[in-house]
């Protein structure tokens, strides 16, 4: 099913933007270039965050938390490995990139673990960051129930993530 | 926070890495994370490049418009301080459908400005924000996205028999968390001792 997702999308925009009358092949290359540069703007903080996160999943410490949180988070269905990706996720989108993939490496991406750590990262936001950006912008320090209900939201995705893979797959 | 988050990371690798037995590993991690990175990076910046050409024909075509229609409904319902046809409600349009088709950079400068509009018609002062001020940050944070886009690329990347097949589970999670955050939201605005003004 995602197959015919992925064509459907594709081909769908392509022939919605020809009967608008659109330059199709011009946006594609306009958005193209934007894409490029927010690629380029996150090499600093992606550098920073794969060190980090190789370094702790190295060292062991990523195993041991595992370990000592797995009684429960696995009556949730949720899977140990998937733990430093919900821990990073609302912190910083590129350390969560590094988990992904370190992740879909070790237990492979066709696993219940690298299927759910997919849609845990798919169906969540880098919540502070995006709570610095848009507060900041408007120079409020206090955020009110801003943040409570933004990581309750991250859980719940997180939850439901489990909750789905290990419903549907 | 981020430098202390860093520091602290890197500082637990090192610390538990030397005790446990592991200071090898961690040498070999922190020697090859460049090398990581840079293949992530190739990975993940060739889909950000093709997703965004794609999204921008779906922008320039008009399915923005579209979409606006279908959000502006539930707009009214969740945001009920929002005066209708006002710059502000056009601006968190703008902003929720550049998150829907997953135009991430896209959606930052009509957020920014939605959220300058909020507080500039609203009771918010530096000391609390409007609940309409809170109500979108929290949609912000939510991420409810059509196409998965950067996922679903890592996961083909990464050798995926399936990669898009994911794609439910996305919306149903997004979808679920987007309205677990607004519930939590609502009840604290409606009961204030619920409060937490904290910064």
């Amino acid at each position: 099913m995602g197959n015919y997702l992925v064509i459907i999308c594709v081909a769908g925009i392509m022939l919605f933007g020809l009967i608008r009358g659109v330059n199709v092949f011009e946006a594609f290359l306009e958005g193209a270039g934007d894409g490029l540069k927010t690629a380029v703007g996150i090499i600093p903080s992606l550098t920073a965050l794969t060190l980090c996160v190789s370094a702790v999943r190295a060292s062991g410490a990523v195993e041991a938390l595992g370990q000592a949180a797995a009684p429960f988070i696995a009556t949730l269905g949720i899977p140990t490995e998937t733990l430093p990706l919900m821990l990073i996720r609302p912190i910083s989108g590129s350390g969560a990139l590094s988990v992904l993939n370190g992740i879909l490496d070790s237990c492979g991406p066709d696993s219940t673990a690298g299927k759910i750590a997919s849609v845990m990262m798919g169906s969540t936001e880098t919540t502070f960051y995006t709570i610095t950006v848009y507060f900041g912008s408007v120079g409020i320090r206090k955020t009110g129930c801003t943040i409570p209900a933004a990581l309750t939201a991250d859980l719940t995705g997180m939850i439901i993530a489990a909750l789905t893979v290990n419903l549907f797959f | 926070m981020m430098n202390y988050i860093f520091t602290a990371m890197i500082l637990t690798a090192a610390l538990f890495g030397i005790f446990s037995g592991h200071e090898g590993d961690v040498s070999a991690a922190i020697l090859s994370s460049g090398k990581d990175t840079a293949e992530l990076l190739l990975t993940v910046a060739g889909g950000m490049v093709l997703w965004s050409g794609v999204m921008s024909v779906a922008e320039k075509s008009g399915l923005t418009d579209i979409l606006t229609a279908a959000v502006r409904p539930f707009l009214r319902f969740i945001m009920p301080g929002l005066k209708k046809d006002s710059a502000a409600e056009r601006y968190v349009c703008l902003n929720i459908t550049a998150n829907i088709l997953g135009l991430g950079n896209a959606a930052t400068p009509p957020g920014i400005r939605a959220m300058k509009e909020l507080a500039g018609s609203g009771k918010g002062s530096a000391e609390k924000p409007t609940d309409e001020m809170v109500t979108f940050a929290v949609i912000n944070t939510a991420s409810v996205q059509l196409i998965p886009a950067t996922v679903m690329t890592m996961r083909s990347a990464a050798g995926s028999s399936d990669p898009a097949g994911i794609m439910p589970c996305v919306w149903a999670a997004s979808v679920c968390a987007l309205t677990a955050g607004l519930l939590i939201c609502k009840a604290m605005q409606l009961r204030p001792h619920l409060r937490s003004d904290r910064s």
